[in-house]
């Protein structure tokens, strides 16, 4: 794990070459590259970052270790510039390597997404009428909270966040059983039967694949199918009550 | 006690680092931004919306209830 916080500004391509050939035993290796942006109608002429650089190295340790704990990417690579930068600069990048992709998505994803919200970065935006600092933005709230990705979701969403059609019966998991089985009394009371569920969903989508679920009773399991048919389910109208 | 501040609370230069010595009773987080509003003026404008500011006891983010025990930096910041 490779945390760093700096004023210089670094190379993305040639950090991310350096980061890839660390990992030798990795399938798979995601680059989030964060930029200086200067839209034509409304131009910048130097994005100032001020920052706290002991509490955001803290931070940006803890958020890489978060990400590796939940997702086991071999490897994580965070640099974070502050200071002034001008447009089309790199901000941050964010580099995970991982023995299958979808680790490795994910790591970056739920790095970023708290990145926004919990760094000490705060941004200054200078321009021909004059500066002003960028207030904090409410989708990088919203972003942290339910995940800006379907993978994300999927991880932090509350059981209750997500609904079906009412139609369909999502109530019983492939074999028949009431999936409520493997709950303690008390989640089982918060969760009715044939009421739409987080975890009722994670069965009904598993259905897609079934040789996947055989013998699965414990609902982990599932909760992993359900990210990786995600983009079915959303193509079927199973949307995040988000 | 080193006191840090950061971005729209560090409204003036002079303001952005400094050291001071809180009284005894201020023992919290919370306390030190009402002491810190009570006694400057520059404070007062950019403590004011102060359930707003976050805040880092040695590089540490805590709450406003947290206990000034053994805090040497304190940092203040806007969300």
């Amino acid at each position: 794990m490779d945390i760093r916080v700096t004023q210089s500004p670094f190379d993305p391509g040639a950090e991310s070459n350096a980061f890839i050939a660390r990992g030798a035993a990795a399938g798979a290796a995601v680059t989030f590259t964060g930029l200086v942006r200067s839209l034509s109608d409304d131009p910048i002429l130097t994005l100032t970052l001020d920052c706290y650089p002991e509490l955001a190295i803290n931070q940006l340790t803890a958020l890489a270790t978060t990400a590796a704990e939940r997702f086991n990417p071999a490897d994580v690579t965070i640099i974070h510039r502050y200071g002034p930068m001008q447009p089309g600069e790199a901000i941050v990048q964010v580099m995970t390597l991982s023995a299958h992709r979808q680790p490795a998505f994910d790591a970056a994803q739920l790095i970023m997404d708290h990145l926004k919200t919990d760094a000490p970065f705060w941004k200054k935006e200078q321009t021909a009428q004059g500066e002003h600092w960028v207030e904090a933005k409410p989708a990088d709230d919203k972003a942290k909270a339910g995940g800006s990705s379907p993978q994300s979701r999927a991880i932090t969403a509350k059981p209750h966040a997500h609904r079906l059609p009412q139609s369909l019966p999502t109530h019983r998991s492939p074999s028949g059983s009431d999936p409520r089985a493997s709950l303690n009394p008390a989640q089982a009371a918060e969760r009715p039967s044939g009421q739409a569920r987080g975890r009722t969903v994670v069965v009904l989508i598993s259905k897609a694949h079934p040789q996947k679920q055989k013998g699965r009773a414990s609902t982990r399991p599932l909760q992993i199918s359900m990210r990786r048919n995600y983009s079915a389910a959303a193509r079927l109208g199973w949307t995040s009550a988000e | 006690m080193k006191i840090l501040y950061f971005a729209l609370v560090a409204r003036t230069p002079q303001q952005g680092r400094g050291r001071r010595h809180p009284a005894p009773e201020v023992t919290t987080i919370a306390n030190l931004l009402d002491w810190l509003a009570d006694h400057d003026e520059a404070a007062a404008t950019a403590l004011e919306k102060r359930s707003l500011i976050k805040a880092a006891i040695n590089a540490k983010l805590v709450q406003h209830d947290a206990s000034l025990a053994g805090a040497h930096t304190v940092a203040l910041f806007p969300p």
